[in-house]
């Protein structure tokens, strides 16, 4: 027998269910089962387990759990019930955050990694000071933001009156009161999206830009023709991340504003947890929260949608 | 909640008042075999050093008895209770705060303190303030053993009050009135009432009106004082539209808009911070809000019972904390029951009510609120006035009504709406609260 490069290579022997080596059918499904009863146990139990809940006049503590079907869902459209008043109302807010702090946090992490990714002095030191503050529970950063920006006393409007000017009400004035929730959110977040780009940054090759710059390219067009579009598959995962983060909306509101000025910052989140542990409305929260979901869910897609075509058609 | 620790003058009269109260004729009720039962504690401020040190004497003199406790955060209790009761896996006592106790005994959480458990028990409720034991007593079943109080007093500034020429604190709201506009004045020196006064511009003032809870709060105490209340009587169905609560809402919004004696747009923490920097003469607050003002340099304060704002009594606004008893098991050992119930009575005794006040906490009994060793504590001039604090609870739905106020106050305050429109608005809302609570409660 000659030795052939060209041979098939041998498929491994299929082994008994008895057999204690890789040849093992079971082998895969083993190494797949400690994951699979934790995602079963904490991901696929608690969703079954919630629509159930969503369905029936839940109570823990109570010896019979009548099914209601879809009630606890159509009282949410349902103009007379307090929910519906209270559950849109905390939507419409959430979204608004959305739509301002996502693209304050994606523009302000790509800007910061940009600057960081620069050989300047001090890089690593600044690398951290950005980083930081992500590592502060949102209780400490919630009272920190709410005390800067008190109306009276705050800092921010102790400098304004320094410069002879009015004091500002953010905590007490509707839609001023969003300015220290984002800037906390900001403060707080912006840290961990710099360094998902730094590492992305270091992903693309330093032949292009010397290619580019043989072509005589402006600084501009390096950013827009290279490093834009090599970053998009990371732009994806940062907006996509940070969308669902900011859709999660609750502890900036509940230590800066408590949801306050007249409810113009509650989140849904906030509104939930007070739907189950204070109105003990168990079912109505668990409905509640499908519906948010879904809405979660649509989102996700739609950004895949876009994001995709966008990476694909660069190819 | 947050309590204050009080003055080593308290702690050592304490000590004292132990020795002079210790005389109330306390005989374990539990004589069983030895057992060992689980105490959830929801206090984790200031005063748990001291529940953690009432829990060591107790079980130092109670050879049969050892009872472990863990501390929580307070929310968690009742978020998590429910599901442990009927997991059978509940603590064998917890506390519970004035708003989940009620609710929680009418959904079979927690057990009804029947006569014969008292009596088990040795637990006279006769010692307590009936308006904290009413606290936890709906439908003439009582839920919860009174282990705490809390109450709205007025805090004053004693230096910035001198310099206004009030020689005591105010006790009627013309008194009030009188003192917080000699306390204010703009940055030009002018009072309120005279030409070209700037009311943007203070120096110093008379009072912080604040949204949210603490202003809502504050307004709840004078609808209270003028014979109202947020909820009708014996149904408790909400009612805010009425003459006493637009008179409320009207009196405390004008000592921002009419009196000019609080700056516009403040919060809890402005209002707190500009009494602790000397620029306010008076706070009116929770009591638990003192271990913020007390070791503040310079700052020279008082406690005093709520004024009378309103028009017919000095009622204010008050809170309180529950011992209670988580259901249990069919087949529990009666024996750790037994000795549950010997704790609980042994925990709210007056002389261990006395050192468990040193976390700043008030007296939940009238015989505390006499010792000698509060004479040199500010609170001690709230004592009088216990008897005029009004728990707002003693029914199931308390937080929907609480909810609904606080947002009918901001709107309010803040001009969004006119008074009448806020109290209908939210009382609209709170209806429908209530109306979802009760299916909740059948």
């Amino acid at each position: 027998m000659s030795l052939s490069l060209n041979r098939p290579r041998e498929r491994p022997r299929r082994g008994g269910l008895l057999a204690l080596n890789d040849a093992n059918p079971l082998v895969p499904y083993l190494y797949l089962l400690p994951h699979g009863a934790l995602f079963l146990a904490f991901i696929v139990f608690p969703i079954l387990f919630g629509v159930y809940v969503s369905t029936h006049h839940y109570d823990p503590v109570a010896t019979t759990q009548p099914f209601v079907g879809l009630e606890y869902y159509r009282q949410l459209f349902d103009r007379q019930s307090p929910q519906f008043d209270l559950f849109w109302l905390a939507m419409r807010n959430t979204a608004l955050f959305v739509v301002l702090s996502v693209p304050l946090l994606v523009a302000y992490s790509l800007a910061l990694a940009l600057q960081l990714y620069r050989p300047v002095r001090g890089r690593a030191f600044f690398r951290a000071v950005f980083f930081l503050p992500g590592v502060l529970s949102w209780t400490v950063v919630g009272v920190l933001w709410r005390w800067l920006f008190d109306n009276q006393s705050g800092l921010v409007n102790a400098v304004l009156t320094g410069l002879g000017q009015d004091t500002i009400p953010f905590l007490t004035t509707e839609g001023l009161a969003w300015v220290p929730i984002l800037a906390a959110t900001v403060w707080a977040s912006v840290g961990f999206n710099m360094t998902v780009y730094l590492a992305a940054l270091s992903g693309i090759s330093q032949s292009l830009y010397e290619a580019a710059d043989l072509d005589g390219a402006t600084s501009w067009a390096k950013f827009r023709y290279i490093t834009w579009p090599l970053l998009s598959p990371t732009t994806l995962f940062v907006t996509v991340t940070t969308v669902l983060a900011a859709f999660g909306l609750f502890f900036q509101s509940v230590f800066i504003t408590n949801a306050g000025p007249n409810r113009s910052t509650l989140s849904v989140i906030q509104y939930l947890v007070s739907e189950a542990f204070t109105n003990v409305q168990y079912s109505s929260a668990a409905a509640m929260s499908f519906v948010f979901a879904g809405v979660l869910l649509v989102f996700t897609a739609v950004q895949f949608r876009l994001m995709i075509r966008d990476i694909g058609g660069r190819r | 909640m947050k309590k204050a620790p009080l003055t080593f003058a308290l702690a050592l009269g304490a000590s004292f008042g132990l020795f002079a109260l210790a005389q109330t004729g306390y005989r374990s009720s539990y004589t069983g075999p030895r057992v060992e039962i689980t105490f959830w504690n929801g206090q984790s401020g200031d005063n748990r050093k001291y529940i953690d040190e009432l829990v060591k004497r107790y079980n130092a003199s109670h050879p049969n008895v050892s009872v472990r406790v863990t501390t929580p955060p307070g929310d968690t209790i009742a978020q998590q209770l429910p599901a442990l009761v009927a997991g059978g896996r509940a603590p064998d006592v917890t506390s519970l705060i004035e708003t989940m106790t009620i609710p929680n005994g009418l959904r079979g959480v927690i057990e009804e303190f029947t006569p014969p458990l008292l009596k088990q028990g040795n637990i006279d409720r006769a010692r307590f303030y009936p308006a904290l034991w009413n606290g936890a007593t709906y439908g003439g079943k009582s839920y919860g053993v009174p282990v705490y109080n809390v109450a709205f007093a007025m805090f004053y500034n004693k230096d910035l009050l001198k310099k206004a020429g009030v020689s005591r604190a105010p006790r009627t709201r013309d008194e009030f009135l009188r003192a917080a506009q000699a306390c204010t004045t703009d940055k030009a020196g002018r009072k309120p009432g005279q030409a070209g006064f700037d009311s943007r511009n203070l120096q110093t003032w008379g009072v912080g009106v604040p949204n949210g809870f603490f202003g809502a709060t504050l307004a709840y105490s004078v609808l209270l004082q003028n014979g109202g209340n947020s909820v009708t009587e014996k149904t408790y169905d909400a009612r805010f539209d009425t003459p006493e609560a637009a008179q409320a809402f009207g009196f405390v919004g004008d000592l921002v808009k009419r009196y000019n004696v609080s700056p516009t747009n403040m919060t809890e923490d402005s209002q707190q911070a500009a009494f602790r920097s000397g620029k306010q003469c008076f706070s009116i607050t929770g009591t638990w809000v003192m271990v913020n003002y007390q070791g503040q340099k310079g700052l020279n304060f008082g406690v005093a019972p709520l004024p009378q704002l309103g028009g017919k009594s000095k009622t204010a606004w008050g809170g309180s904390g529950y011992l209670v008893l988580p259901k249990q098991r069919p087949g529990y050992d009666p024996n750790k029951r037994a000795a549950a119930l010997d704790f609980i009575n042994w925990f709210t005794l007056p002389e261990n009510n006395l050192y468990f006040n040193q976390g700043g906490t008030m007296p939940t009994m009238p015989v505390v609120a006499k010792d000698k060793s509060y004479d040199n504590t500010p609170l001690a001039e709230l004592f009088g006035g216990l008897n005029d604090v009004q728990i707002e609870a003693g029914f199931p739905w308390v937080d929907q009504v609480r909810g609904a106020w606080i947002g009918a106050w901001d709107n309010a305050l803040s001009g969004k709406k006119d008074i009448r429109t806020a109290l209908r608005d939210g009382e609209t809302e709170a209806g429908k609260l209530v109306n979802q609570a009760r299916k909740n409660f059948r």
